[in-house]
């Protein structure tokens, strides 16, 4: 059958060359597509290429340069072109080899390092480099290499400006917080002033002027400080610097600060180079100026940019700080009048009770039909509020001398504080109230003995008038050794422990402040007066069950031999 | 006869002094709580009472006093009387006086004994 044979063989032959045929078309449809998907690849890659921002090299197994980033050229200052075709360490010129031949030996295949790239133009650039070998992954073989490098001068300079923003925000901040935070305004500006020059090593000086002439001078030196003071009273006069500083409204700056030109009075030695004047103003006004100078040299720009910032931020903390004080000065003046007003109204309320029972009485003494026991009655009435009077005006007369800054003017010497207790008790009206308890010998104590009468009746009182009709006071007169100690003790309300340490500002009363009668200045000349003496004035108290005040006097002085 | 409530020795001594030549009766007490507790409409026609006592004062006194059904007149007297205080007294039904308006007194005592 070779017919058979010969036509099978035939159509054998032919199916296997369709075969082929179609396997033929197949490859060349997958090549086709391959191609295209190189195609792409290849374009990807290109497009890729060209938008990198980072410096992209691509070597081959020599070390020559196939395919390099558009960013690459920028950053070397040469076109992709003209990088292709060399070798590798030649495009990257750097202290470091970086040829794939050391970066297979040296560096172990891969490579991550910060370095200076040397430009076409000689500038060096601060990059970031990664290299690494690419190799096929089965047999190992090296067909070339990656080179990326990033450009990091950009970073450093934003980083550099970063820092240099913060820091600049932190010492705004910092002045910001000593000129609200100071005591005084002259403490702000010596913080400010010292914390400034800590910052760029430099002399400092605040001046504030007063009116036309320089009313306060701050320096961070002493040296410069003892210069300026020679300013002080003066008024800036042409050609000075700083009056031209003023006057203009403006900085002035200038390379050399020596002589007398800068500020008007001659500089130290020490200060003789670079100097800025800032001129400070609030609502248009010149308030003063902020001086710096460097000891020798230029003073650098970023530090005389600084210095017209901070002058920013001073100048109101400083207007500020004038219109506080203008204006604590006008409450200050405002409360002396309210005080001096609410004391006469106060003492004039007093004076109603002893007034009215001295006018009543000698109304009734004129009468004629009144006995003798009722005549005297009315008299011992009559003395007692005589004097209640006297202390009153007494004490209206201190209060007044208090306010006006005179001290009390004691006369002091050797006084029996007994005899003081019992004339005080013997005056009172409700002397059956009060018990009195002596315990030793009691020494003379060195005292006034107007003002002594007056600290014992001013406390009594006070315990009568602020405790229960019904209950006693209690009087102790005690010594210890170089003192003697006078406690009056009642059984009233007690003082809340939040109220003690007001209880001694002038009008200060009671919580029964409607209902309890007083100027309210008692306690207040009472502790002053004790201070006078060189004594203490000490209270304890608890609420519901009652206070001591207690005041201890030096005893009088033994009479030398 | 009239109850004078006053916490000074020396106010009662001089003002019971004064009221008993123009013909009152007086007693005294020398807090609020002692008012109340000697007061007895028996024998008072009327009140004279301080404002300011230590512990019950005397506007407490006569808001106390006022929620009696057997209540008499009563003067509110004091050195240091503000509107507020003498506002409220009045609007308990007091009158009011100031101490050193003393000579004041016995018309407003008359005028009151004489209403009720």
């Amino acid at each position: 059958m070779p017919e058979d044979v010969g036509a099978g063989a035939d159509l054998d032959a032919s199916a296997r060359q369709d075969e082929l045929a179609a396997a033929l078309a197949d490859a060349q449809l997958q090549l086709d597509e391959e191609r295209l998907a190189h195609a792409r690849t290849g374009a990807t890659l290109g497009a890729l290429f060209a938008s990198m921002t980072d410096l992209v090299v691509v070597a081959d197994p020599r070390g020559v340069v196939t395919q390099a980033s558009a960013a690459a050229a920028d950053l070397l200052g040469v076109t992709p072109d003209e990088l292709e075709g060399r070798q590798v360490q030649d495009v990257l010129p750097t202290d470091l080899d970086v040829s794939l031949w050391a970066l297979r030996t040296a560096h172990g295949g891969r490579l991550q390092v910060e370095l200076d790239l040397r430009a076409a133009d000689g500038h060096r650039r601060a990059v970031s480099l990664s290299a690494s070998v690419v190799e096929e992954p089965v047999s190992g073989k090296v067909t070339g290499a990656v080179y990326v490098a990033r450009d990091l001068s950009r970073t450093q300079q934003l980083v550099a400006e970063l820092a240099a923003a913060e820091h600049r925000a932190t010492l705004l901040a910092d002045v910001s917080g000593l000129l609200s935070a100071a005591a005084s305004p002259d403490r702000a500006l010596q913080a400010v002033a010292d914390r400034l020059a800590g910052e760029a090593a430099v002399a400092v000086a605040l001046l504030l002027l007063d009116g036309p002439s320089v009313g306060t001078v701050v320096a961070s030196d002493d040296a410069l400080e003892a210069a300026l003071a020679g300013l002080v009273g003066r008024a800036p006069e042409p050609p000075t610097l700083l009056a031209a500083a003023i006057d203009g409204a403006t900085p002035v700056r200038t390379r050399h600060a020596a002589g007398g030109l800068l500020l008007g009075v001659p500089l130290p030695s020490s200060l003789a180079g670079g100097a800025t004047v800032v001129p400070m103003a609030s609502s248009g006004q010149p308030i003063g100026a902020l001086v710096l100078v460097a000891g020798h040299g230029d003073l650098p720009v970023a530090t005389a940019d600084v210095a017209e910032q901070v002058a920013g931020r001073i100048a109101p903390a400083i207007a500020a700080a004038q219109l506080r004080e203008t204006v604590a000065a006008m409450e200050r003046l405002h409360h002396d009048r309210q005080v001096r007003e609410e004391l006469l109204s106060a003492l004039s309320h007093d004076m109603k009770t002893p007034l009215t029972i001295i006018g009543m009485l000698s109304e009734q003494l004129a009468a004629r039909d009144v006995d003798d026991d009722a005549r005297s009655e009315m008299l011992v009435v009559l003395r007692r509020q005589a004097r209640h009077l006297r202390r009153l005006v007494l004490q209206f007369l201190d209060f007044v001398r208090s306010q006006a800054g005179h001290d009390l003017g004691l006369r002091l010497a050797p006084v029996d504080p007994l005899a003081v207790v019992h004339t005080v008790v013997g005056t009172l009206e409700s002397s059956g109230r009060v018990e009195v308890h002596v315990d030793g010998a009691i020494p003379l104590v060195q005292a006034d003995d107007d003002r002594l009468e007056q600290i014992v009746a001013n406390l009594v009182d006070n315990a009568l008038k602020y405790s229960p009709s019904a209950s006693t006071v209690r009087l102790e007169v005690t010594t210890t050794r170089d003192v003697v100690r006078l406690a009056v003790v009642d059984h009233g309300p007690g003082i809340a422990p939040e109220r003690l340490t007001q209880l001694f500002a002038p009008f200060e009363r009671g919580p029964a402040t409607d209902a309890a009668e007083g100027t309210g200045i008692g306690l207040y000349l009472t502790r002053r007066m004790v201070d006078a003496h060189g004594g203490h004035l000490h209270v304890a108290s608890r609420p519901g069950e009652g206070s001591r005040f207690e005041v201890t006097l030096p005893v009088a002085g033994e009479v030398g031999p | 006869m009239l109850l004078l409530v006053d916490d000074s020795p020396d106010i009662r001594f001089t003002f019971a002094t004064v009221l008993r030549r123009d013909g009152w009766e007086v007693e005294t007490a020398d807090s609020g709580e002692d008012a109340l507790a000697l007061f007895d409409p028996a024998r008072h026609d009327v009140l004279v009472v301080d404002y300011s006592m230590p512990g019950m004062d005397g506007l407490e006194l006569i808001a106390r006093l006022h929620e009696r059904p057997d209540a008499v007149p009563v003067v509110l007297f004091s050195a240091y009387l503000d509107d507020t205080v003498a506002a409220q007294a009045k609007e308990l039904g007091a009158a009011v006086v100031a101490k050193s308006d003393y000579a004041r007194l016995p018309k407003a005592l008359r005028e009151l004994a004489g209403d009720g």
